[in-house]
């Protein structure tokens, strides 16, 4: 009986280091994600500006039943638009950023685009969201290497940690 | 109880702006119009007639701005046609005129840039305005083509609004071409205004694309158009006499002498395609209509 504790102990602790490991990773992927849903919403937004001069809360009201990470962002800020509250979208947009997403570089980016939301000509507004997009892409780039490097450290870290543990344990 | 028109048109203004209509009494007549003028303080109007709002502080820039993106509901790139030609319609039909630097590229107006002042209509509708005229508006049951004449502001697009609800009203097919979007004030397909039953309505396209799509496409009976301004216009009043459907139209003007002498209306004048003018009069605040045959 004793035996079978003690090994059902060891694997309960390298469990649990491979499950700190993958969520330590986890942010790293999180933020992948978030960034690479950003830039598919840039996309949709440029696209429905640039060819069908969609006004911006039948833009937001889209975007916000798309699954992802941006859907609660748009979300708030159809809402936000729609209260009628007379806050410019420059604000609106900024906040729903800070309210949606972590600090992070991307966030920024993203919370820097509503200032040349809302007050230019179709040209000038695509043009705007195309710079956002292609510095996303930058980071995208950066989170994946971030991703490939430190994400899977981590993991192989946890499980590492987690075996060991383990076989001292035992 | 609040004037609900003039509630609507001060949601597009910012609440430092707005809460200066707090203190405003209540006028003898309806507000028309909202004049903000950047440096100067919010002035009202009716009946032809401009007052500063009690309490009020100069509007800045900033200020103009804010309106400018309520009125497009932050989206200037959708409006960027209209705003050429100096307006834009917000949702619920409030018209704002606009007043700046035009931005001129290739010898036309690609926009208006540091907007110095701006001119929110107060849309409001009437029921029942055009009820004295409609007899004489038809004849042996066949409805006649009608211009309705007055300066700006004296309540033309009033009128053929209820004059189209009217004449829906009664069974009878009507278009509407409302190329500012004042007419119906069309919000998420459903018109604000109470057009009538049996009314089509084709909201921002030009009148003569509107007229002939129309036409083609819904055959109505009456055909509504409102200001007939410039020669693409009377092209589409004329486009739509050939098709033997009546017509219901605006101009500025005094009187239909005045109206009816415009080089730009020589082919209606000369194939006598309106049949009735009613004139609006303002007088002492109150509105009369002329009903002449032509």
């Amino acid at each position: 009986m004793e035996f079978y504790a003690k090994w059902a102990g060891a694997l309960l602790l390298a469990a649990s280091g491979m499950l700190a490991g993958l969520g330590a990773s986890h942010e790293y992927v999180r933020r992948m994600r978030e960034i690479e849903a950003m830039i598919l919403c840039m996309n949709r937004m440029r696209a429905e500006i640039e060819l069908r001069l969609t006004p911006m809360n039948d833009i937001f009201r889209a975007l916000s039943v798309l699954p992802g990470p941006c859907a609660a962002f748009f979300l708030d800020l159809s809402a936000a638009l729609e209260s009628g509250g007379g806050e410019p979208l420059d604000i609106l947009w900024r906040r729903a950023a800070e309210e949606n997403f972590r600090p992070c570089a991307a966030r920024d980016i993203l919370a820097e685009l509503g200032a040349s939301l809302g007050c230019f000509d179709a040209g000038q507004e695509c043009g705007a969201i195309a710079y956002a997009a292609g510095r996303l892409e930058t980071e995208l780039e950066q989170a994946r290497r971030d991703n490939a490097t430190q994400g899977v450290l981590r993991r192989r870290l946890g499980a590492a940690a987690g075996i060991g543990l383990a076989i001292l344990f035992l | 109880m609040r004037d609900q028109s003039l509630v609507h048109a001060l949601t597009l203004l910012p609440p430092a702006l707005r809460s200066c209509f707090r203190e405003e009494q209540p006028m003898r007549m309806p507000v028309e119009e909202i004049r903000l003028r950047a440096g100067r303080p919010i002035m009202v109007s009716a009946a032809g007639l401009e007052r500063e709002v009690p309490g009020s502080s100069p509007v800045t820039a900033a200020q103009l701005r804010q309106v400018m993106e309520n009125v497009t509901g932050s989206s200037l790139h959708s409006a960027a046609e209209s705003l050429k030609r100096g307006y834009v319609t917000a949702s619920g039909g409030c018209r704002v005129g606009i007043c700046g630097t035009a931005a001129v590229s290739g010898g036309a107006v690609g926009s208006i840039r540091e907007i110095s002042s701006l001119c929110i209509r107060v849309a409001r509708e009437q029921p029942g305005i055009a009820a004295p005229l409609l007899h004489l508006l038809n004849e042996k049951g066949r409805i006649l083509n009608t211009i309705v004449i007055s300066p700006p502001g004296f309540g033309k697009t009033t009128l053929l609004r209820d004059m189209v609800r009217l004449v829906s009203d009664r069974g009878i097919r009507v278009a509407l071409a409302d190329e500012r979007g004042e007419l119906a004030a069309v919000t998420g397909g459903v018109p604000r205004f109470d057009v009538g039953a049996h009314t089509d309505v084709m909201t921002g396209a030009p009148k003569e694309y509107a007229v002939m799509t129309l036409l083609r496409t819904m055959t109505p009976h009456v055909i509504a158009l409102d200001e007939i301004s410039e020669a693409c216009d009377a092209r589409a009043v004329a486009l739509a006499a050939n098709c033997g459907t009546a017509i219901f139209a605006t101009v500025h003007g005094y009187d239909r002498q005045d109206v009816l002498a415009r080089p730009v209306l020589a082919e209606i004048r000369a194939r006598g395609i309106f049949r009735r003018a009613v004139t609006i009069r303002l007088e002492d605040g109150k509105r009369s209509f002329l009903t002449e045959a032509i």
